[in-house]
């Protein structure tokens, strides 16, 4: 007898919010990414370990908007979309202090019927000294990326 | 068979995040560093030194020769030092150093086997080609020979 009262509890967790229940979920919670010295000149630091995962709207088309919250950038920074399910990347994305959000995903598809449509894609970050020359030794940004899903 | 049905709700359950089922928004931190980064390379090989004239009223021999340097740097204030690992009884040695913008090259730098700094102010910058001309004199009564001055070149900070 315990062991359907333990199951119909599982299931109850399991099902998506009531109503138009989109959401986003990034991580991990930290990427650090260090610009590295090809020869006698900067590279790019690349970094393709985060992930984000996303909820749909039943009710209508839904997009995600990036934007940085820092307040100072002293490297070149974008971020991209890559292997984006059910969904269009509009590609490379800079991040700039004192950003509006930016479209990052657009097109995301209805979510059909009760079940959760959870989708996800990888973030290719890209950071390069800009044009300004070598970065100063220690020196360094802190970007606060914020994804939001919204209608579309 | 409810066993199996049990296991499957779970492991659905699991790989939800369960933030996504109505957070409009996420956010996570992202740093970006340079580490501290110095780079020297001399071009050219290794410089044989020649006498270009030789006049009856010298004192002493007189030889020249040149070289280039490549460098870059993050660091705010930094300079380059030479050393001499030993100098031939009877010569010497100095050097004329180009510097790219701000900073200041040395000029008839006597290069011994104290680290004496021969470009200095460097920057946050890098360049290349940058010119090293080197004058060696040596007196008459230094045999007649192959004589040889191991430099070395450091970057680093002021």
């Amino acid at each position: 007898m315990f062991a359907p009262r333990f199951a119909l509890l599982v299931v109850l967790l399991g099902l998506p919010a009531v109503g138009d229940a989109q959401g986003v979920v990034v991580s991990p919670g930290f990427v650090d990414i260090e610009i590295p010295l090809m020869g006698t000149e900067f590279g790019v630091g690349v970094d393709t370990s985060s992930i984000l995962v996303w909820e749909g709207s039943p009710n209508s088309k839904s997009k995600i908007t990036v934007q940085s919250l820092a307040t100072y950038a002293a490297f070149d920074l974008t971020v991209e979309a890559v292997a984006v399910e059910r969904a269009n990347s509009v590609g490379a994305v800079p991040l700039t202090h004192w950003m509006s959000p930016r479209d990052l995903i657009v097109n995301i598809k209805k979510a059909v019927g009760r079940n959760a449509e959870i989708q996800q894609a990888t973030l290719r970050y890209e950071a390069r000294v800009g044009s300004a020359g070598p970065a100063a030794a220690g020196l360094f940004d802190n970007h606060i990326v914020l994804f939001t899903i919204t209608q579309q | 068979m409810f066993k199996y049905a049990l296991l499957a709700t779970l492991a659905v359950v699991l790989a939800f995040p369960a933030a996504a089922q109505g957070s409009p928004s996420a956010s996570h931190s992202v740093n970006i560093n340079v580490p501290t980064i110095r780079v020297l390379t001399l071009t050219g090989g290794d410089v044989t030194m020649s006498i270009s004239s030789v006049e009856t009223t010298d004192t002493e021999l007189t030889f020249t020769g040149s070289s280039s340097y490549n460098m870059l740097t993050n660091g705010s204030d930094d300079k380059i030092t030479a050393v001499v690992a030993s100098v031939p009884e009877g010569l010497s040695l100095t050097g004329t150093y180009a510097a790219p913008g701000s900073a200041t090259g040395g000029t008839d730098v006597d290069l011994t086997t104290t680290a004496t700094s021969v470009v200095t102010g460097l920057a946050r910058q890098r360049a290349n080609g940058q010119s090293i001309s080197y004058t060696a004199t040596a007196g008459l009564d230094v045999d007649p020979g192959d004589y040889t001055f191991d430099l070395t070149y450091t970057i680093l900070a002021n």
